[in-house]
């Protein structure tokens, strides 16, 4: 072969392999002028609601507390204060519990053994409020003789609800049915795919308990009674998480 | 091209396809995946920023697109600081297209921010403008004010900067790996066409004439087996070459002994005749001299004769008939002149039968037996057999004469080769006698078994294979 023509057939070998190796160059900008510009769908979360639960008032209160985040149970970050008018509290706290009853979440004798307790122990009430919600919760006394007995409650500012709340008495109605009408009172039964959960036995080892998931509200409502102390609340609470506890 | 290049080339094609291929796929994975997590990423901070977003417009009671852009502003500071040096990059229009509160990258243009709106709060808008490409996610605010929309934007420019980064890097290791595969794939194909360069050459030096060269084959793959079956063909040509050769000097032999056994009789007659010319010899010269002229004249003509018949039968070949051999054993004993100086013993073995030209095989046994008689003392016994070993039959002249030398054997069916030339010619011999019964043999499908010892004598053999009769 003449060497022309072998220099030839080398620079259109060498342009071939370059065309060659340029391959995910070009492949990359072709993708790219396809892809850019275009939508896709959106990656399906944990704790992602639909449009349509956050339209429910309690459901965008749970969810938003999650995520800003905002507690519903008394941990540290609620700003404690003591109850400047303990009787305007505890009266704020007694229209609740009337809507608790009324719900038929607590009895007639539940709601007037709570005003009872709650009463006698008035002037240690502590509050706390932010954007969401408002808090009660009765502080622990080092004077007193006997153990505090727990009481909290959330209250979602906007809607009156009362989100979590533990209280100091066995309520008269089964846990089951304390749910039940829990779910009624928070108008979350508008979801039709709420499925019953078996709570830890551990959590309820002296007493009983109840609890329910939603998915499309991505809510866990749970019941737990227990001897002179009953709870009552809602949580937000991915699939994964409903997976990986029960 | 040479198969060495081509194989190269071949190889360094596929690998440059594959690896391109390869890589191209590999970097778009890897972008395809980053852009997954970006997406998920993108999501989870769209939902906090809305809701945040949201609590603030709440809690500042903004009922209009000013109070709510005021209410933005706060956000944007508060977050700020919060955010410790992370930028913030979102906007607030309205669904009729009014921006509220812009907070993007330059980048964004307006377009986008309405195409995100457009793709609705299920989907993700990617976006590029200028050096700058974002996710961009949009969703409507729940607040007072209506038709309020969020649109967030994830910057991924990282993304698409750590994929052109992959593309050069991976650029270079092709470069790299290529001319590395390139120096390998040209040494193997050297390897692999080394043995068809030696058949090559081999055959270069075969066409040369060296027709004893042979390669090495070596072992197990096809190439061997091409070197094996390359000797085995230089064999075969090297053997046909040895046989064309050896047939041209048989040729060339044979006109040399031709044209001698011509030339013999023929001085003879021209010397003869040329006497007679003169004219001035006695009666008696006159008649020895044309006794002379007329044996060597017939010798001639015995001569042609022999020779038509040999060519005839290499040419035209002859019919083969089932043949009873005890009857042409019985054809050459009757055709022996009263007189024959040797006692010839007959035996065949009972109904032996071949497919052969009977008076032609009676003619080859008879010139057998007329040669061993020549050898043979006067009295003495010439044994013409016909035995059967398995289902060929054997027929074998046997004599007890003088023999044949061992280095005359090949030669002796040659045509016009005579042992003894002056003794044969004497008995009127042409030497074609042998070659004759040689070429009859082979026309049956047989030849010509010479055994014999110098002093002991000579055994000639024939195998014919036995047909029902």
């Amino acid at each position: 072969m003449k060497l022309t023509k072998r220099i030839c057939a080398g620079v259109l070998i060498g342009i071939v392999c370059l065309g060659l190796l340029c391959i995910p160059r070009i492949w990359a900008f072709v993708a790219e002028k396809s892809f850019l510009g275009s939508t896709t769908p959106r990656p399906s979360q944990n704790l992602l609601l639909s449009e349509r639960a956050r339209r429910i008032p309690v459901l965008y209160a749970v969810h938003a507390a999650d995520m800003l985040p905002l507690p519903l149970l008394p941990n540290a970050a609620v700003d404690w204060q003591s109850a400047e008018d303990p009787a305007r509290e505890l009266e704020t706290f007694l229209c609740v519990a009337d809507d608790l009853e009324h719900a038929g979440v607590l009895t007639h004798s539940d709601r007037t053994a709570l005003e009872e307790v709650l009463a006698d122990e008035q002037r240690y009430l502590r509050t706390a409020q932010n954007d969401l919600f408002s808090y009660l919760s009765r502080g622990y006394d080092a004077s007193l003789l006997y153990p505090v007995r727990q009481f909290f409650c959330c209250v979602h500012t906007e809607s009156g609800l009362a989100l979590t709340a533990t209280l100091p008495l066995e309520a008269g109605q089964s846990a089951d049915d304390m749910l039940h009408a829990y779910l009624d009172y928070l108008g979350l039964d508008v979801l039709g795919d709420w499925q019953e959960i078996t709570p830890p036995v551990s959590e309820f080892s002296e007493g009983e308990g109840a609890a329910m998931w939603s998915a499309e509200g991505q809510v866990y409502l749970y019941c737990a009674k227990q001897p002179q102390e009953t709870t009552i609340g809602i949580t937000a609470m991915s699939e994964d998480d409903v997976r990986e506890f029960f | 091209m040479k198969l060495t290049a081509k194989l190269t080339l071949g190889i360094l094609l596929l690998l440059c396809v594959t690896l391109s291929l390869g890589g191209g796929w590999t970097i778009q994975q890897n972008l395809h995946h980053a852009l997954l997590r970006a997406e998920s990423e993108g999501t989870a901070l769209h939902s906090q920023q809305r809701v945040a977003l949201e609590q603030q417009l709440r809690s500042a009671g903004a009922s209009d697109v000013l109070e709510a852009a005021e209410a933005a502003g706060q956000y944007t500071s508060q977050m700020q600081s919060a955010l410790a040096g992370q930028t913030l990059n979102f906007s607030l229009l309205t669904t009729q297209g009014t921006t509220v509160y812009p907070y993007l990258d330059a980048s964004i243009s307006y377009t986008d921010q309405l195409a995100a709106i457009q793709a609705g709060s299920g989907e993700v808008y990617h976006q590029h403008g200028g050096d700058r490409y974002h996710l961009l996610l949009a969703a409507p605010l729940r607040c007072s004010v209506d038709s309020l929309w969020l649109i967030t934007a994830y910057d991924v420019t990282t993304l698409y900067a750590e994929r052109d980064r992959q593309i050069a890097q991976y650029f270079v290791l092709e470069c790299t790996a290529l001319v590395l595969s390139g120096l390998a794939a040209a040494g193997f194909a050297r390897i692999v066409t080394r043995p068809l360069r030696e058949l090559e050459s081999a055959a270069r030096k075969i066409a040369g004439g060296a027709y004893e060269h042979r390669v090495s084959p070596g072992q197990g793959d096809e190439i061997a087996a091409l070197g094996r079956s390359f000797n085995t063909m230089a064999d075969a040509v090297q053997q046909h070459v040895a046989a064309l050769e050896e047939q041209a000097a048989r040729q060339s032999r044979f006109v040399a002994a031709f044209t001698h056994e011509l030339k013999t009789p023929m001085t003879s007659i021209l010397g003869y005749s040329d006497l007679l010319r003169l004219g001035e010899q006695s009666a008696a010269q006159r008649q020895q001299a044309a006794d002379y002229i007329y044996h060597e004249a017939r010798r001639l003509e015995t001569l042609s004769q022999r020779l038509l018949l040999l060519l005839g039968i290499r040419e035209g070949g002859i019919e083969l008939v089932p043949t009873r051999m005890e009857a042409v054993l019985q054809d050459v004993c009757r055709s022996l002149p009263a007189g024959f100086p040797v006692r010839v013993v007959s035996d065949c073995v009972h109904g032996a039968c071949a497919a052969a030209d009977r008076s032609l095989l009676a003619d080859l046994l008879r010139n057998l037996v007329l040669n061993a008689a020549a050898a043979s003392a006067a009295g003495e016994t010439v044994y013409l057999r016909c035995r059967k070993e398995g289902h060929t039959l054997c027929l074998q002249v046997q004599d007890h004469g003088h023999g044949i030398p061992p280095e005359e054997l090949e030669k002796i069916t040659e045509p016009f080769y005579m042992v003894d030339k002056s003794r044969s010619r004497a008995a009127g011999g042409s030497g074609l006698g042998l070659s004759l019964c040689e070429e009859i043999a082979r026309a049956h499908g047989s030849r010509l078994e010479f055994e014999s010892k110098l002093g002991e004598g000579t055994v000639v053999q024939l195998r014919l294979r036995e047909v029902k009769a």
